[in-house]
């Protein structure tokens, strides 16, 4: 006769219920039923423990405390254990999807059309032009958007792997200009 | 105004709102931390440092578990790193059964005492995980979000703690009558 495991017998003793075969061994066999009992009745002595009475004084005291600790601390941006420029990421993938499309069919065109006359793909390039120039409030800034607006064919994966530091700036870049 | 409330308007810096969500779970979050660490100024300072850290991070907090259950997630990694720096205290050899002849009040103290100090030697997790089942009623499901850790841990530290238990207390015989123990079989 296979006794019952000592996992299964906490558990019976926890309330689990019996399966058939368990149930028949049960019947049969005093060794595992007197088992159960013991260790519910360990479960039971533990369970009728009683607390010690809370110290409520104390209690008080201590919400005092906690009230006067949290006037002086400030609380924390983010999600703990992120980092902090991971916050920033939906923001970079919304600007760049908001971007792409439009970009996408348009050759890249950065000088002005001859005649005067501009046609819709040169329009879409000079708006493009006036838009990352007015993002950026310096060469160096420049460099970081056109970086970040070059890399179209999959916006989210190249956003997947900036850098902290490209998406604060380029996210900066934005806030600065309204365009978050 | 329930806890979600509270949470919202202490989330914008209403630091009045989170003393509520204080009064009203520091008892349960000290308790916890207290069968933790078995020592009161060392389970008040804790549940003071739960809750600031709370506060600090509330940013973080998305309601995805209760309030208090999530400030218990933060006492209990507290207290399991403040155990860490100690030794245990509890030396199992030191129990006794109590003589021959006894009286049954004497003998029942001394019951009493010596649950109490096995539960007391059991490793943290498995003391916590005991009493959270036991005493509180917590299913294994809620233990292990408090916890956070899988049910099959739960369970795991719940059957080793009773194991201990029962080796830690063989030589007294039954504790309870099988009638009183009912179990579920």
């Amino acid at each position: 006769m296979h006794h019952l495991s000592s996992e299964r017998l906490v558990a019976l003793a926890e309330g689990s219920p019996a399966r058939p075969n368990e149930r028949a061994h049960l019947a049969e066999c005093p060794v595992c039923a007197r088992e159960v009992n013991e260790i519910a009745g360990i479960m039971a002595a533990v369970g009728a423990r009683e607390d010690r009475p809370l110290p409520t004084e104390r209690l008080q005291r201590n919400a005092q405390r906690i009230a006067r600790r949290i006037e002086e601390s400030r609380p924390r941006a983010g999600k703990v254990g992120m980092r902090p420029w991971a916050t920033l990421i939906p923001l970079a993938a919304a600007a760049v999807i908001a971007l792409v499309p439009r970009l996408q069919d348009t050759p890249w065109q950065w000088e002005a059309s001859a005649g005067g006359t501009e046609t819709q793909a040169d329009l879409s390039a000079n708006e493009f032009d006036v838009l990352v120039s007015g993002l950026a409030r310096s060469s160096d800034e420049l460099g970081i958007v056109q970086q970040v607006l070059d890399r179209q064919h999959s916006p989210l994966r190249e956003i997947a792997e900036m850098s902290g530091a490209e998406l604060e700036n380029l996210l900066d870049l934005m806030e600065i200009n309204g365009s978050g | 105004m329930d806890d979600h409330d509270l949470v919202a308007r202490a989330k914008r810096g209403d630091r009045l709102a989170f003393g509520m969500l204080v009064d009203r779970h520091q008892p349960m979050v000290f308790r916890t931390v207290l069968r933790l660490v078995r020592h009161e100024d060392d389970a008040l300072d804790l549940t003071q440092d739960a809750f600031v850290r709370a506060f600090e991070r509330l940013s973080s907090f998305r309601g995805e578990s209760s309030f208090g259950t999530w400030v218990c997630r933060i006492v209990i990694n507290l207290g399991l790193n403040h155990l860490r720096s100690r030794r245990p205290t509890v030396d199992t050899d030191t129990l006794v059964a109590a003589p021959a002849g006894a009286s049954n009040e004497a003998r029942e103290k001394m019951i009493q005492a010596r649950l109490d100090r096995a539960v007391d030697a059991l490793p943290p997790r498995q003391r916590l995980t005991l009493q959270l089942r036991v005493r509180d009623g917590k299913t294994h499901e809620e233990i292990a979000e408090v916890l956070q850790c899988a049910v099959g841990t739960s369970k795991a530290a719940f059957h080793a703690a009773v194991m201990n238990l029962r080796r830690s207390l063989a030589d007294l015989g039954p504790l309870m009558e099988e009638d009183d123990a009912s179990p579920v079989v």
